[in-house]
């Protein structure tokens, strides 16, 4: 399934909306989207939401023989795998050429930064003068030919998987926050190397032991418009509009890993974008890193007295007590003059409905209580309608919903026709419904 | 039925999770966190076209330790892709692909029964055509006792005899895929069915509260 | 004429020969195709066997090599099932890569043989941690016409059956294995199971050992594998129709008698023939 191709008509209007210093989710140009990490129950396992891109990582471990050149030291492999959940573009494979460079940039961030301690992964010290100890006298059929140096050279393998499983923009960032934050979470089982056997003790004989990481790098994205803007964080359509592409590797001490730099088209040069935004970058890598550290901390934490993680589990992902819906054609937008009165993100404009018979130009509609919106079709060019969804919900408690429209609340609701709807017939429909266990047993 | 017998761990999903599919559950049964996406119908490569009905595509990720010994998703694919086509109209779509993609980010016991509810969720969702719903249970009889337990974890699954993951349609509950691993016997295995049976309408029930959910707000 | 409305209108083909209450090979609904083994035909492997049912046919060949164990598990040896689905033997393979069906396959036979615990894998242990047996054993399927999964669980028995291995010592004063290359040991197969498969026709119609051209007309395949308790040790139904229950003790009926005819046949064809 090929991409489907953006209109000259959003671009336009990105571009017009960037001149203007107004993205299109109402943050100015260097205000990132929020940051949510959530952990496994097994170590160095998260998920990531930057917005609405989302990356999921796994760090294991196993014990495999080290390479020649480096005999002393444990080995690190990223791997980063687009699932075809992200994108109807994306196939699952490993072979694409996004998926190469993202790959790339996450190994320059992670492996050639060398911000994990490799010689402290070391089990086995290089000893190859025992090969000789042992005689294996007429083994017919030897199939391993490296027989002995399993036996012998011994390093911790570590592996991270990053998974993107939504794609809505700036996914460089988002893998590089998973997979940081998976490296700082993971904890390996110990071992004891009695020279001859090694033994790996599971996590109830003894405490499992944290990576050593000697800073934290992390990858801040940039997006260039061919009117000179730049845009931190940029969501999948401002990716698509933007012309050059730079995205910054920073520890939390302001120093460079690594740079990418790379023109999406080539119509138009930029010039200045590093200086312009290197500072910011650099203040703001710091700043995410410590957000990034304290709620790893608070896991690891909760893990370390053996108990449930109060917040931040995979389990809180999912949302009990509200409904959201996102299956939206329409480009959403929201201005920042009414920002505070939805600090949620964009799924607030998801959850409207426009009504696409009321042919109008795109425009702003004012909704009353300092709330408006500015509707686009995507489909159908420069059309949109007005916001149908509140004008069916009765008119006395609007405000309360505008405040928090990111979920629409099944609780305090007048009946909507939509509520006739009722599947089973009977029409309580306050019920939050959540199978627990009280309600089996 | 008394209700000790008939413990599912708590059950909690979300819909819409992803902004990018077509529809999509995510999924937990107790520790267990599954999610499902399902894109279609969308366009299909000509080799695996096929010209009266649609392709159906199981796409399948895990993060344990299962993913190093390869073709091990192979057999839990085949069990998504052919569970998923039986229940949907693939006639209505033809010449074209619904692509079922898995996510399995975390496994404590009982994945495949969540993998097969999380993807039938995620269809409903979607709001492609299907014959009926499915449902799948986990159940696995204790070495020691012979106790037929529900919906195990990873630790009461170590002491399992044998392990079902039996799926059930919604119209006549009748068996729809079963798997089985570790050795048991006949009268063993008709009990468990019978069990899983009556239990099945729990989770049928909980399709219902999350689609009433969804549809009478939004 | 015939072979023209098989191709034409298979469906029609196929409730014709219903109708007539007998199927396109002329057997009963629920009866099996005639099975036959041949054991120690491959003289270059451990053991091997060949097995037939019907058109169908797979060879095994085992293979046992000395290596480490896995670190994780240190005490057990490791059977390692490959299974070959080359373009000789169905229209629908095309000779190249390892192709999902057959990696479906191994996993089934790898399954099979852990869930009936056919070997205890640490008689295959020749030192903790140091060395152990690990067992290769590669399956063929020579012509693929219906129940493949069955027949190469039946070679792949028959060849367990018959397994010896070199003798290996071990002093542990020099550290030293040695192979002896005259002196065999056989390794007791603890459980042998056989695997049954049955396809569900429309109408509810259950047909025992279905041909390859019956099993794409089936709306639904179901297959059993017991052993030599009676237990099942392998029960499988990817999707398809849903099955009654009624259905579903019928197949296991029959399973269970065909189950111990074809063990018969495999110990009777493993004593004409002389341990390796």
């Amino acid at each position: 399934m090929k991409e489907t191709y953006i209109s000259t008509c959003e671009k336009n209007f990105v571009n017009k909306a960037i001149l203007a210093d107004t993205r299109l989710d109402g943050r100015t140009l260097l205000e990132p989207r929020p940051l949510k990490i959530n952990f496994g129950a097994k170590w160095g396992s998260c998920l990531v939401s930057l917005g609405q891109t989302r990356a999921t990582a796994q760090v294991s471990c196993d014990i495999q023989t080290p390479k020649a050149a480096r005999p002393n030291e444990g080995m690190l492999y990223v791997s980063v795998n687009l699932s075809p959940l992200a994108a109807e573009h994306f196939d699952g494979s490993r072979s694409s050429e996004a998926t190469a460079v993202i790959n790339r940039i996450l190994e320059k961030c992670l492996k050639e930064s060398k911000c994990v301690d490799l010689e402290s992964l070391c089990i086995v010290a290089d000893k190859k003068v025992c090969i000789k100890s042992i005689k294996l006298i007429n083994i017919c059929k030897l199939r391993f030919g490296n027989l002995y140096s399993i036996l012998f050279l011994q390093v911790w393998n570590i592996r991270v998987d990053i998974t993107i499983i939504n794609h809505d923009g700036n996914l460089i960032d988002c893998a590089a926050i998973a997979a940081l934050a998976a490296l700082m979470h993971f904890h390996r089982p110990d071992v004891t190397s009695t020279g001859e056997e090694v033994i790996v003790h599971s996590f109830i004989e003894k405490d499992p032991l944290p990576l050593t990481l000697y800073h934290h790098p992390i990858c801040i994205s940039f997006i260039t418009f061919e009117n000179g803007k730049t845009v931190v964080d940029p969501s999948y359509l401002e990716e698509r509009v933007g012309t050059a592409i730079f995205t910054l590797t920073l520890n939390s001490h302001r120093e460079v890993c690594s740079l990418y730099f790379d023109y999406m088209e080539n119509t138009a040069l930029v010039a200045d974008v590093i200086p312009s935004v290197s500072t910011f970058a650099a203040n703001y890598a710091y700043e995410l890193i410590r957000e990034v550290k304290e709620l790893v901390r608070q896991d690891v934490e909760a893990k370390y007295k053996k108990e449930v993680p109060e917040m931040n589990t995979f389990a809180q992902c999912i949302a009990t007590d509200k409904v959201t819906s996102m299956i939206s054609e329409r480009i959403n937008i929201k201005l920042m003059t009414w920002n505070h009165y939805n600090q949620a993100d964009e799924e607030v404009s998801c959850s409207m409905e426009t009504d696409p018979v009321n042919e109008e130009k795109s425009e702003i509609i004012n909704v009353g209580n300092g709330t408006a919106e500015l509707v686009m079709s995507k489909s159908n060019i420069a059309e949109g309608g007005k916001n149908m969804w509140h004008s069916s919900d009765s008119s006395d408690n609007e405000f309360e919903h505008w405040q928090d429209v990111e979920f629409v609340e099944v609780k305090n609701r007048e009946k909507t026709p939509a509520e006739t709807i009722d599947l089973s017939g009977d029409s309580e429909e306050e019920e939050t419904t959540v199978l627990s266990k009280l309600d089996l047993e | 039925m008394s209700p000790d017998e008939c413990s599912f761990r708590p059950m909690a999903c979300e819909l819409n999770y992803l902004s990018n599919s077509d529809g999509s559950a995510f999924l937990k049964q107790g520790e267990t966190v599954i999610l499902a996406g399902v894109n279609g119908p969308v366009q299909v490569k000509q080799t695996k076209s096929i010209y009266n009905k649609a392709t159906v595509q199981a796409v399948y990720e895990t993060k344990n330790e299962k993913r190093l010994a390869g073709d091990e998703g192979q057999l839990i694919r085949l069990c998504i892709t052919k569970t998923c086509e039986s229940a949907l109209l693939t006639s209505l779509h033809p010449s074209t692909m619904i692509q079922i993609s898995i996510e399995e980010l975390e496994d404590n016991g009982s994945s495949l029964a969540c993998i097969l509810n999380s993807s039938c969720l995620a269809l409903i969702n979607s709001g492609l055509a299907m014959k009926y719903t499915f449902a799948a249970v986990c159940c696995m009889i204790d070495e020691e006792s012979n106790n037929i337990i529900l919906d195990p974890n990873t630790l009461q699954l170590k002491k399992a005899k044998a392990v079902f993951t039996l799926v059930f349609d919604s119209v006549k509950k009748e068996l729809i895929t079963c798997q089985s691993s570790g050795s048991f016997k006949e009268e063993e295995l008709l009990t468990s069915i019978k069990k899983c049976r009556e239990a099945v309408h729990h989770i049928f029930e909980f399709y219902r509260d999350i689609v009433k959910q969804y549809a009478t707000a939004i | 004429m015939e072979q023209n409305s098989k191709e034409i209108l298979p469906a029609r083909y196929l409730n014709d020969h219903i109708k007539a209450d007998t199927r396109e090979d002329g057997r009963d609904f629920l009866s099996f195709r005639p099975v036959s083994v041949n054991v120690g035909s491959i003289k270059n492997a451990d053991s091997s066997a060949v097995c037939r049912i019907g058109n169908t046919g797979a060879v095994c060949g085992i293979k046992a090599e000395l290596g480490p164990p896995h670190a994780d598990a240190p005490d057990v040896g490791i059977i390692l099932p490959i299974v070959e689905l080359s373009g000789l033997c169905s229209q629908r393979f095309r000779p190249g890569l390892p192709k999902e069906e057959a990696m479906c396959i191994a996993k089934i036979v790898e399954d099979i043989l852990i869930s009936s615990k056919a070997i205890d894998l640490t008689d295959l242990c020749i030192h903790k941690g140091k060395l152990v047996w690990i067992l290769n054993c590669q399956i063929m399927c020579t012509n693929a016409d219906g129940a493949v999964v069955d027949c190469c669980i039946a070679a792949l028995m028959a060849a367990l059956k018959n397994l010896t291995v070199q003798k290996v010592e071990y002093t542990p004063e020099s550290n030293e294995f040695k192979t002896d290359p005259v002196e065999r040991v056989s390794i007791p197969l603890k459980q042998m199971s056989i695997r049954t498969s049955f396809a569900l026709l429309k109408d509810d119609l259950l047909i025992a050992d279905p041909t390859s051209f019956e099993e794409d007309m089936a709306t639904s395949i179901l297959s059993l594998a017991y052993n030599e308790k009676n237990e099942i040790v392998y029960l499988h139904k990817p999707g398809g129709d849903p099955i009654s229950d009624t259905l579903l003790k019928k197949a296991m009926s029959k399973a269970k008698s065909h189950t111990e005819q074809v063990r018969t046949l495999i110990s009777t064809a493993q004593s004409t023939v002389e341990k390796k």
